[in-house]
């Protein structure tokens, strides 16, 4: 929001924000007719500056939704998306007309993040971190329309995101114990091929196994921090030189046009469920009708595409490691540590008033954190809770977190996905050539390789918010627990 | 000049732009010149393959919606980008288009954004004083 003199001004939203305790900001429903919750943001005083003014007007815009429970909550690496602002739950009641909603997962559904381990030391890989990162870059696409290498008829297409990652496994694209370690082991069953259009599958056809543009990014990190030993050793981290390799993207041009088929459809079905929303992108259908069904089983695709587009991923990565270091990835002690989804929908119990219930949350822009005990995480991590990922931007590092049981009290189970961009695209452009930035990249030690470089120029770190305070955040009020900061060496930039 | 222009403060992790047009052929033209320009430089293309868009739809805003559309289903299902333009409207709301480019070719082209979607987040097809104008945030 601008005067017209280029100053932001405060938002209505933002002033109607009350401090309910360190680092808890709700907005009651009183702001805004409709609302049928609060809308509740954690963020410190800093974040809570630094978040864009649309924030406020898009979180109350989520409260207004039909069967929506307890808060619409926003985390603290928020910035506006549209329709949910980017770091939005929300869960929905589906016996009390309860809604699914497209625009609530976004157009990049199942975006996500997968962290690899290894057994090498950062003087091991630097004084190879150019031939590394330059076989990484040739090997894994990335950018505007790349194709992977998979040849794929449009039938094998459906079984592949029927099945999800284990089709990858039973082709020798990655190991068995993959799986497990990947969320919904990489397969979420209810996916029906025959709910997604001809359209969706020609435009994701051949781009298993690839990074995109925009954040998306794979990246050669080293362990820095580790803030709880004993967690970090079960993830498969025990020194802080370790070597691993983090991957973010998502589900590609499949996903996008699943995303923006149902959009239309939902738009174009509201009125008869006598649904009106405050802004097109929240269209959205009851879970428990045709519509909401139909979105429901061809995310569940999307979701899967995506799994197996970083299980592919994962498995060049194995390769080109296996190539360059001359050594068997299983003996450079390439695990999978964790598969987060970040922008996805799904039917999980939660305590609610004290009773169990099932809801339909979503997380736009925010990475499930189950702590322990619940059935949904492999044994290895059932007892401890889950892996959480979050990736910063190409400059300031990245985090392992831990799942607690306090999340699911507080954000149904729920917490940041990474820093957040605070500046625009175009004004980063502005303020940086992409050329001058990746020198300055090396110079700072990070080996930085692109297909784009106005694309890099956008993904400066001065655009994003640092991660280590959206980090703190969830970390003091015991939402997800610091285990391992990450610091980046390599990048291959989408 | 082109006829459009990409704005701040509208969207902050995608592209927005505005796009004007003294009628409707010319604003779904500059419209489309805004995403094409945004995804390569337009100079590194050359106009080697055309593709004929044929579309209907009584509402002008959904019309543009799907159009754009067309051009990132190209970039994803045949790895097409263009370099210019052609658009034609009749008074019924029937839109014949057509894109003329090639093949994206990493040594050739300089590539910038990987389109995702056009959303309908502030989306906005409006008579302007002189003409058309229109609002688009596009997912990237």
């Amino acid at each position: 929001m601008s005067n017209g003199t280029g100053e932001q001004v405060r938002s209505a939203g933002r002033e109607a924000a009350q401090k309910v305790k360190e680092n808890v900001y709700d907005i009651p429903t009183s702001f805004k007719s409709g609302m049928n919750v609060p809308g509740r943001i954690f963020a410190s005083q800093k974040l809570m500056d630094s978040m864009d003014e649309q924030v406020f007007d898009q979180l109350t815009n989520v409260a207004c939704l039909p069967g929506i429970v307890k808060f619409a909550h926003c985390m603290p690496d928020a910035h506006s998306g549209y329709g949910f602002p980017i770091g939005g739950v929300a869960a929905f009641d589906p016996d009390k007309n309860g809604v699914i909603s497209p625009g609530g997962v976004g157009f990049d559904i199942n975006c996500g993040m997968r962290l690899i381990t290894t057994t090498l030391a950062e003087k091991d890989v630097k004084p190879k971190i150019r031939e590394l990162i330059d076989t990484l870059f040739n090997r894994v696409p990335a950018g505007v329309g790349c194709k992977g290498f998979l040849k794929l008829n449009a039938g094998q297409f459906k079984d592949v995101i029927q099945a999800g990652s284990k089709w990858c496994v039973e082709q020798g694209y990655g190991w068995d114990e993959d799986l497990e370690r990947t969320e919904d082991s990489g397969c979420i069953s209810w996916a029906n091929p025959d709910k997604v259009s001809d359209r969706a599958i020609q435009r994701g056809i051949t781009q298993l196994g690839t990074l995109g543009s925009g954040n998306h990014y794979l990246e050669v990190q080293v362990a820095q921090d580790i803030f709880d030993e004993k967690i970090a050793k079960k993830f498969g981290i025990t020194s802080n030189d370790q070597i691993c390799v983090m991957v973010h993207c998502g589900s590609r041009g499949f996903g996008h046009q699943v995303a923006t088929d149902y959009l239309k459809i939902a738009l174009a079905k509201m009125k008869d469920y006598g649904i009106t929303v405050r802004d097109p992108e929240l269209s959205c259908a009851p879970f428990n009708s045709k519509e909401g069904q139909d979105y429901f089983a061809a995310m569940a695709c999307a979701a899967n595409a995506a799994f197996v587009n970083r299980q592919v991923i994962l498995h060049r990565i194995r390769e080109t490691f296996q190539k360059v270091f001359n050594t068997p990835a299983d003996d450079l002690g390439m695990h999978l540590v964790y598969d987060v989804a970040h922008n996805i929908a799904k039917v999980e119990e939660h305590k609610v008033d004290g009773k169990k219930k099932k809801l339909i949350v979503h997380r736009k822009g925010a990475t499930r954190c189950f702590g322990p005990g619940r059935k949904e995480l492999a044994p290895m991590y059932r007892d401890i809770g889950q892996p959480v990922i979050l990736g910063g931007s190409m400059e300031t590092g990245s985090y392992l977190l831990l799942g607690t049981e306090k999340a699911l009290e507080e954000t149904w189970g729920s917490t940041a996905h990474g820093s957040g961009r605070t500046m625009s695209r175009t004004k980063a452009k502005h303020m940086v050539r992409g050329e001058d930035l990746q020198k300055a990249m090396e110079k700072k030690g990070i080996y930085v390789r692109t297909v784009s470089y106005s694309g890099l120029a956008e993904e400066a770190g001065f655009a994003y918010k640092p991660i280590s305070e959206v980090v703190d955040v969830m970390h003091k009020l015991g939402i997800s627990k610091k285990i391992v900061g990450l610091r980046p060496i390599g990048n291959v930039k989408g | 000049m082109p006829n459009y222009k990409f704005l701040e403060g509208i969207s902050v992790a995608d592209l927005a732009f505005e796009a004007t047009g003294k009628d409707l052929n010319a604003l779904f033209e500059n419209a489309a010149l805004a995403m094409l320009e945004s995804q390569a430089v337009l100079e590194t293309i050359s106009p080697k393959v055309t593709k004929k868009v044929v579309l209907e739809n009584k509402d002008i805003g959904q019309l543009l919606f799907d159009f754009l559309n067309e051009i990132i289903y190209f970039k994803d299902a045949e790895q097409l980008i263009f370099k210019t333009v052609k658009v034609a409207i009749t008074d019924s709301y029937k839109l014949v288009a057509e894109l003329k480019g090639e093949k994206i070719d990493l040594k050739k082209h300089r590539l910038g954004n990987d389109l995702k979607a056009v959303t309908m987040h502030k989306f906005k097809v409006e008579q302007a004083k002189t003409g058309w104008k229109c609002q688009v945030v596009i997912d990237i």
